[in-house]
């Protein structure tokens, strides 16, 4: 396991937390340009005192001391009384950052049973995330807006509106493109195909009309699906499983300055005991693991949920769940990612 | 006269699953429980339950005379088998997706209310306050399905439909019996 780079385990205020969730804000308003990250923390996952907790740290001076004290600004109870309707569980936080400056926060509820009936909501803030208005319901199932979720960030498009990656879980899973206008408001919907039940895309554009997705398996493959688009999220299609394990865990991907993509996932075909970096240079058809973020020979030991970013200054920020304890962020250049690299692909 | 006590009863009767849905459970009034199941519910669904309460008559008419019992089986069938199936099921399109740039489904409910808009008046009634509601974004929804029908309206029909079915296959036999009657006194 490479250590030669910056991990920061952010200030936890719960038993548990997961699924955390990173975007950078630019300087707006006399306030400098900062990295913002979520995650939902309680005494358990889905209990009722979970809440979406955020700290934020200074751009380029990132380090122990700079995060802020993490700050709940969302509850169960704050949920329920903004729609009037019974509310059973946080969770899966989004954070995305508008052209505007504005910070967005997606964020699934559910009312009855597991995370499969959740819905999605939104809340935003224009003050760098001091302060965030009402939240509310994005409503995109006609089941009672019944299993809908959201992981990974969306991309904005040329017309202003926001494309986003959510997935559906309820008897079937499958990924979908959700087309948001600039008032909040769905513009349309598209099916994500994968081979396998999918989840979680994490999806990166290439061109102006051409953008491709990684997929969580939750389906007998036990590798990281594909599907692409050529018409903006119009339509997708989709592409031959990647050769990267994945034992139905969440993957983050990303296009780097370079053009280059890179993935954090879990590249093994039944556990999340490794977390690894994997680079592709052929717009995803091949995958080479390039770092090992965290590894552990016990098995049932989680590292998990990685979301990833590139700021304004090249940087690139990994946050994950490390044994759903803590959060950990980490920090590395492009240079580190292209010196010694492990080039080796993983074994399936 | 009958008609009075018809509609006391039923105020009274709403005034008590009124009064109940506000009773509180763990903090939460009973009727945010069945909202937080249901979400919010389409404009037709509304207006179906107004007409069934204030006109009876009137829904009577337009749900025995406007729906035929063909078009209430395609209607149901619709929903249930078609829908709510294509929503849930593993493959590359879902009927939802079509619902929120509906220029298809505006126009051909358009077209039905030019064309056979005055031998329908419920259903075009109902279309009109459905589409203003669309209009002017009244629900949470983006999406012209969620403004059209719901679950629950489903689930009035499928229970409209079985009461027709029941109804026909009751006077079926009532007939066959008579008729079997007949036969011994010949």
């Amino acid at each position: 396991m490479d250590r030669s780079f910056a991990v920061v385990e952010l200030p936890s205020l719960s038993q548990t937390v997961h699924s955390p969730t990173i975007t950078e804000l630019n300087a707006k308003n006399n306030k400098a340009s900062e990295i913002v990250v979520a995650w939902f923390g309680g005494s358990r996952e889905g209990s009722a005192d979970v809440n979406i907790y955020l700290t934020k740290a200074p751009t380029g001076q990132i380090n122990p001391d700079t995060w802020i004290q993490p700050r709940s600004i969302l509850t169960r109870a704050l949920v329920e009384q903004a729609f009037g309707q019974r509310n059973l569980k946080l969770g899966n936080p989004l954070l995305q950052t508008t052209p505007e400056g504005s910070l967005l926060l997606f964020f699934v509820t559910t009312s009855y049973g597991g995370w499969s009936c959740s819905h999605i909501n939104l809340t935003y803030s224009e003050d760098h995330g001091d302060s965030w208005s009402p939240p509310r319901r994005i409503i995109t199932s006609p089941f009672a807006d019944f299993s809908t979720l959201v992981r990974n960030p969306g991309t904005w498009l040329k017309d202003g509106s926001l494309g986003l990656p959510i997935y559906h879980e309820f008897l079937n899973k499958h990924a979908e493109w959700l087309r948001i206008g600039k008032d909040f408001r769905v513009l349309t919907k598209a099916r994500i195909p994968s081979s396998q039940p999918a989840l979680q895309p994490s999806v990166v554009p290439l061109t102006e009309d051409l953008a491709v997705g990684a997929l969580r398996d939750a389906g007998s493959d036990q590798k990281i699906q594909w599907a692409f688009t050529k018409d903006k999220g119009q339509t997708w299609q989709r592409g031959a499983a990647r050769q990267v394990p994945n034992p139905d865990s969440a993957a983050a991907m990303i296009r780097l300055s370079d053009g280059s993509l890179l993935l954090a996932a879990n590249p093994t075909p039944k556990h999340r005991h490794i977390l690894k970096l994997l680079r592709s240079y052929d717009r995803g058809e091949s995958w080479s693991a390039i770092r090992t973020i965290e590894e552990s020979n016990d098995p049932n030991i989680e590292f998990s949920y990685p979301a990833l970013i590139q700021d304004s200054r090249g940087k690139i920020h990994l946050v994950y769940s490390y044994l759903r304890k803590s959060i950990r962020h980490a920090t590395f250049t492009m240079r580190w990612l292209n010196e010694n690299t492990e080039d080796n692909v993983p074994s399936p | 006269m009958k008609s009075h006590s018809t509609l006391f009863i039923r105020l009274v009767t709403s005034v008590i699953v009124l009064s109940l849905l506000i009773i509180p459970l763990n903090g939460i009034s009973l009727w945010r429980y069945g909202y937080g199941l249901t979400g919010e519910l389409s404009p037709t669904l509304l207006m179906v339950a107004l007409f069934w309460f204030f006109r009876p008559t009137s829904f009577a008419s337009w749900i025995g005379k406007e729906i035929s019992g063909f078009n209430l089986i395609i209607l149901t069938s619709l929903f249930l088998g078609i829908y709510w199936t294509t929503l849930i099921e593993r493959g590359d399109w879902d009927l939802y997706s079509w619902g929120f740039q509906p220029w298809e489904i505006l126009f051909f409910l358009g077209l039905f209310v030019i064309l056979r808009g005055r031998d329908y008046p419920g259903i075009t009634l109902i279309l009109t306050i459905d589409l203003s509601s669309y209009g002017l974004h009244l629900l949470a929804s983006d999406n012209l399905l969620d403004y059209l029908f719901d679950p629950i309206l489903t689930l009035v029909f499928l229970v409209t439909l079985f009461k027709r079915l029941a109804l026909l296959f009751r006077n079926r036999l009532r007939a066959l019996t008579t008729q079997a009657e007949s036969g011994f006194r010949n």
